[in-house]
């Protein structure tokens, strides 16, 4: 304990007075007070949050070593495969082409001029399948009717038997020989 | 004094960190440290050995309980007084036992700088046991504020922490305490004097 300062000028009575107080004598506590309290304290141990709490908040230094570092990224990698693996897991199950659900999509061109249509295409594995003509108010249109399931397709007609994509689509893709497809894609954006 | 000197206060804190995580034993050093300062403050506020002890025991308890409100860097010695004299006053009042004197009743009618004859006689004639009377006759809050500071030793800063008070309230209960105090010994000894 500090020093006691004096507030007061020197007084011998207000001295007289703090040196009794302070060799005042004192009742000794009695010999079970320290038992009783231990005693009672022990059935009242600090639960186990306010230490996970505490130690928590009490700041601590961290040391890396080789030994630490190696299982540390083992389990870093480990994780981060179980997360690609879910997330391809995840991406494959709400494919809609794999949903089985089928989507009705009717192909149209207009060649007054042509003989014949037909339409080749992933779908239909480059088979060439007819087109059939319809001619409605003064238009010519060679149509076809597919039932395909969500994904994505690349398909040209074939007007005459020559090779051409859909004149007003909005996606081409070049099939590696010099000709161009038109891409469908059907389903949701993600999952194409 | 009856507090421990030296790094106490350092070590205080440590034992009370050292209990949050798990080290139970670690508290009876705290309660060795202190059971003399909270027994004694029991017994003068109930005058009775068993309610003493059992106050002091008590106190112990709930500081314990409380243990984890305790600030880091604050000293643990006023914290507990701080508790064990809110549960006396409440074991009083619960008792019917307070002894409400209003510090504004208890008016100075003497001060410290005062000169006169008288005091040489007191000074030669004071003893323990006057004393003891005298302190009794205080109000609680001047009695302690006067324990804790020449008793304890506690600066005016751990006065005012363990009464929960301002500093400049804790001096100026120290202040007219002790002239309080002196106030009663001069009336008792001039009432021998003429007798």
């Amino acid at each position: 304990m500090e020093k006691i300062e004096p507030e007061e000028p020197y007084d011998e009575m207000a001295d007289r007075i703090k040196t009794m107080i302070r060799k005042m004598p004192q009742i000794e506590p009695p010999v079970r007070l320290l038992p009783a309290v231990m005693e009672a304290v022990k059935a009242k141990s600090v639960p186990l949050w306010l230490r996970a709490y505490r130690w928590a908040r009490s700041p601590r230094s961290v040391t890396f070593s080789l030994l630490h570092l190696v299982p540390a990224m083992a389990l870093c990698a480990l994780l981060v495969c179980a997360a690609l693996f879910q997330h391809g897991r995840e991406n494959r199950n709400i494919t809609l082409a794999e949903s089985g659900e089928s989507i009705p999509v009717v192909l149209a061109v207009d060649m007054p001029d042509a003989h014949s249509v037909q339409v080749v295409g992933s779908f239909n594995n480059w088979v060439p399948q007819p087109c059939s003509l319809n001619k409605d108010n003064g238009s010519t249109r060679w149509t076809v009717t597919l039932q395909l399931q969500a994904g994505r397709y690349e398909y040209a007609f074939l007007v005459d038997g020559k090779h051409m994509p859909h004149p007003h689509a909005e996606f081409y893709q070049d099939d590696g020989f010099g000709n161009q497809n038109t891409v469908l894609a059907l389903g949701k954006e993600d999952d194409i | 004094m009856s507090l421990p000197d030296g790094n106490a206060s350092e070590d205080d804190s440590q034992l009370v960190a050292s209990i949050l995580e798990g080290d139970v034993n670690a508290y009876s050093t705290l309660v060795l440290r202190y059971q003399g300062a909270i027994f004694n403050l029991m017994y003068r506020m109930t005058d009775s050995y068993e309610d003493a002890g059992d106050l002091a025991q008590e106190t112990f308890i709930k500081a314990y309980e409380q243990l984890y409100r305790f600030q880091r860097g604050k000293k643990f010695f006023p914290w507990l007084y701080t508790i064990g004299l809110n549960h006396a006053r409440n074991f009083l009042r619960h008792n019917k036992r307070i002894q409400w004197v209003s510090l504004e009743d208890c008016a100075i009618d003497s001060e410290l700088d005062h000169p006169g004859q008288q005091e040489e006689n007191i000074c030669a004639k004071l003893d323990y046991a006057q004393l003891h009377e005298a302190l009794n006759q205080l109000p609680l809050d001047y009695r302690e504020a006067l324990i804790l500071r020449y008793h304890e030793g506690l600066s005016m800063d751990e006065v005012a922490e363990a009464m929960t008070l301002k500093l400049s309230a804790a001096k100026m209960r120290v202040h007219r305490g002790l002239a309080k105090l002196r106030d009663i010994l001069e009336r008792k000894q001039n009432g021998k004097d003429r007798t």
